[in-house]
């Protein structure tokens, strides 16, 4: 057995090494016990030596907190803080560094803009167009925000009808993913920013699961609101960002109430800070944001990003390829994804899970997070892969050996 | 089926992990066929990830009878061990049994009772459930 030939023979990759890549990350180099393959980035991405560094090294010798105390390491940490905030703006394409907010994760990110910005500006009979791919996250925020104001949330089965015909003048906003955390679709971000713009509508997207594949340009696709979680892009869990245009962070009311997001505060009332502060009320996730800002240093130093994508493309057409010689197989996800999504004829998908499970193979199965896709798949749940250049054939050869024996076992 | 005791030993005498799935898979397959007429929301338990269903019929001596059905293998061998081990007990013998206990000592895995989406707690709170 040859081990990443396939892989390896496929595409030369002047700049990429996969086994160095893989060589940054302690999960899969640990000696003692048994190692999982892991096949479970799309919900959280494994972490390099130097996020978990950055975060211990804040923890272990410059404790202090940001943007309120005087002393040395706070006045340190909170230039810090301000250097992350420029590198993520910079990582996105975002012009000015005060367009990031801190939050806890996506979710938070669109709740914000669901109460900050929809609820303040939405009528009664205004609507938001969300599309049918979206992950519960992009879908509950505006149900919720529809009920409080009497809006109504239209559904855009995308790739079956065009955007423009649902597009009205009550249209307010539209969400959106970048990648589908199902089927690995990219929707056609330029085309969707023309279409809304056309009607002075809001553009938002979900980065959540696309923004560790492919990097995002907000400035050249005028986004009005771009958001991720940090975790699923190498990044400490617990830190989202929420990137909005200026005009619009201003003129938005302000989230949640509590230190260092106002200017004055009486018993009478109080003046909000600017943004992005007055969104970031009480003490932000600062090793969490250290953390990230070492994960771009990281990636940046890398420049890895389009061979490395490459790779994992070649690897995906594998796993396809190899699962394909298992079993009757039905593939939800798009061609070259590196989230592969399917079933097997006649095998329930979390009888699966427990099998891969017990030979230390993590990957996640069921309806993940997206019901109303999977009704429209016709399923109550799947089988998910997800790839990161962190993976290698290896990993897949132990998947299908481990999948044969589940198989067997379930015929 | 088998008596509660059986069970103990059948697992008892398994070697491997695929020894104790295989025999959990062929329980499942032992279950009566549960009529599809019958698989309506009433009778779904609430909070599987898998979908199970479960109805329950009082005998003239006080015992309870259960019968169900999932769609998924390893779950319905869950299935089929729990109602080993309460059919033909009372309302009240079953609210004493410490039912995932039971099943832990079985030692088919160590997973399996602390998977949470496979809903065995659920399963046993809805059986528990009955009067």
């Amino acid at each position: 057995m040859t081990t990443n030939n396939v892989i390896h023979q496929a595409v030369n990759y002047p700049h990429f090494n996969p086994e160095q890549f893989r060589s940054y990350f302690p999960a899969l180099t640990a000696t003692d016990g048994e190692q999982t393959v892991y096949l479970d980035s799309a919900a959280t991405a494994l972490k390099p030596n130097a996020m978990i560094e950055a975060t211990t090294h804040y923890y272990s010798h410059h404790t202090a907190t940001v943007a309120r105390s005087l002393h040395k390491d706070a006045l340190q940490i909170t230039a810090n803080i301000d250097h992350a905030r420029q590198q993520t703006a910079d990582f996105i394409g975002a012009i000015d560094s005060g367009e990031i907010i801190w939050t806890r994760g996506a979710t938070e990110s669109i709740n914000l803009i669901a109460q900050s910005y929809a609820r303040q500006i939405l009528q009664p009979h205004d609507e938001i167009i969300v599309s049918d791919l979206e992950h519960h996250s992009n879908l509950l925020p505006w149900l919720i925000v529809a009920e409080q104001t009497g809006a109504k949330v239209v559904k855009w089965s995308i790739g079956e009808i065009d955007l423009s015909s649902l597009m009205t003048p009550r249209t307010k906003i539209v969400a959106v993913t970048q990648m589908s955390n199902v089927t690995g679709y990219c929707p056609d971000l330029a085309k969707i920013s023309q279409i809304v713009h056309q009607y002075q509508a809001v553009l938002l997207v979900d980065g959540a699961q696309g923004v560790v594949h492919k990097p995002i340009d907000v400035n050249a696709l005028s986004i009005d609101f771009y958001l991720f979680s940090t975790h699923k892009l190498y990044g400490p869990t617990g830190l989202g960002v929420l990137y909005g245009k200026k005009s619009l962070l201003t003129a938005m009311s302000v989230w949640h109430g509590g230190g260092k997001m106002l200017k004055r505060a009486t018993f009478s009332g109080f003046e909000a800070e600017d943004p992005p502060y007055k969104f970031e009320a009480g003490t932000p996730n600062i090793a969490g944001i250290l953390g990230f800002a070492a994960t771009l240093n990281w990636l940046n130093s890398l420049s890895i990003w389009e061979q490395a994508e490459a790779y994992t493309e070649k690897l995906a057409d594998y796993t396809r390829s190899q699962l394909a010689k298992l079993a009757d197989i039905t593939f939800y996800s798009v061609d070259k994804s590196p989230i592969i999504a399917f079933n097997i004829a006649d095998i329930h998908h979390n009888d699966i899970a427990v099998l891969l499970s017990e030979q230390n193979i993590a990957l996640r199965t069921g309806e993940l997070c997206a019901q109303p896709l999977m009704h429209k798949l016709g399923c109550h749940g799947v089988i998910r892969i997800s790839l990161m250049p962190y993976n290698n054939q290896q990993d897949i050869d132990c998947l299908i050996a481990a999948m044969q024996e589940a198989i067997l076992l379930l015929k | 089926m088998l008596s509660p005791q059986k069970l103990i030993e059948l697992f008892a005498q398994q070697s491997s992990w695929q020894d104790r799935y295989r025999q959990l898979i062929l329980l499942s397959k032992q279950l009566p066929d549960f009529p599809e007429d019958r698989k309506i929301a009433t009778n779904q338990v609430i909070g599987c990830e898998n979908r199970v269903w479960l109805t329950s019929y009082k005998q003239p001596d006080n015992t309870v009878l259960f019968q169900g059905d999932s769609e998924g293998r390893i779950v319905k061998g869950l299935l089929a061990v729990l109602l080993i081990l309460v059919n033909g007990k009372t309302v009240d013998e079953i609210r004493q049994m410490d039912l995932l206990a039971q099943i832990t000592n079985l030692h088919i895995s160590e997973g399996l009772s602390e998977t949470r989406l496979l809903g065995l707690a659920k399963l046993i709170e809805r059986i528990k459930s009955i009067e």
